[in-house]
């Protein structure tokens, strides 16, 4: 794991430049300026938001002012998926910054999950944190962790502190020396234009002939039609350029 | 609560379990249910049953309620 600590923190450190903006339809008392904020990729929207509610909410009465949700082009953001998923299932091949609309009135009861505190974060981050330790170590790491422990993973995904998360998340990563991997890998594979929410299925590290898994092991066995595409696209890409270097 | 089997489709979410369950159990919109797999953690309310079953070959729920 210290070999791929420039990947983790490359990964923990991801921003997204967003601008919000005030809904049209809300009621303001003057005019209110879009804010500017660097969104972190592996938070969620109504933890690192604070701010850009309280301008927002500099410039409207009390009265106005219910539950803040987010909207991209029409579509409510589920706050409960990071914010880097969002990104890239909504607006992946838009330009820089990206746009999000700030609500603070008619909250869509069918699309999203109330969130009146941070502990309903706190809550929902470490329910998927146990479900994927259920599946890498049938929940025996995280279950011998102290409180504290756990208090310390959401503290550091909070206040955005790298060392002082994965000096606890790095136990939740290792396995045993006699097995070559966790018991199953947790993964969802979400996919813009499909129906369900999401793939999950059990899927074992090591194949029955002892090699490696990869992920385009994964993805054939879980989600053929992703690897489809990609060939069908290459191929076309590779005869384009043959017809016309002939 | 008297039939602890119950069949139930793929496609419900959590959400979708916790309302029949109230209105089976004659619970209050504002009392609480909560539930857990296998003991061990709690779903989010839009995650599907079908979903939850093939991850934990057993779909254990264990709902408490205040």
């Amino acid at each position: 794991m210290t070999d791929d600590k420039d990947v983790l923190r490359d990964v923990w450190f991801g921003r997204i430049p967003t601008c919000f903006t005030l809904y049209q339809d809300e009621i303001t008392e003057r005019e209110a300026e879009p804010y500017y904020l660097l969104l972190p990729r592996i938070s969620y929207l109504t933890l690192v938001t604070d701010k850009v509610k309280k301008h927002f909410q500099k410039v409207m009465r009390q009265e106005e002012i219910s539950e803040i949700w987010f909207e991209y082009e029409g579509t409510p953001l589920k706050w409960h998926y990071p914010i880097g998923l969002l990104f890239d299932l909504h607006a992946s091949n838009t330009a820089l910054p990206w746009s999000i609309t700030v609500h603070f009135k008619n909250f869509p009861e069918k699309d999203l999950l109330h969130c009146h505190s941070k502990d309903v974060i706190e809550a929902h981050f470490m329910a998927c944190i146990k479900e994927a330790d259920a599946l890498k170590h049938k929940s025996q790491v995280i279950n011998e962790m102290q409180k504290k422990d756990h208090k310390q993973l959401w503290m550091g995904l909070q206040n955005d502190k790298f060392e002082q998360f994965w000096a606890i998340n790095r136990k939740l990563m290792e396995y045993p020396t006699e097995d070559s991997g966790f018991r199953y890998i947790p993964f969802r594979i979400y996919q813009a234009t499909t129906e369900r929410p999401f793939i999950q299925k059990l899927f074992r590290p090591i194949a029955s002939g002892g090699q490696l898994h990869t992920l385009g092991d994964l993805l054939k066995d879980v989600c053929p039609s992703a690897i489809t595409k990609v060939t069908e696209e290459k191929m076309s890409e590779l005869n384009a350029e043959n017809n016309m270097n002939s | 609560m008297k039939t602890k089997k119950w069949a139930v489709e793929r496609t419900r979410t959590i959400q979708g379990l916790v309302d029949f369950i109230k209105k089976f159990l004659k619970l209050m919109a504002s009392e609480q249910l909560f539930i857990y797999v296998n003991q061990s953690f709690a779903p989010s309310p839009d995650q599907e049953v079908g979903t939850l079953y093939e991850v934990t070959f057993i779909l254990n729920i264990l709902s408490k309620y205040a």
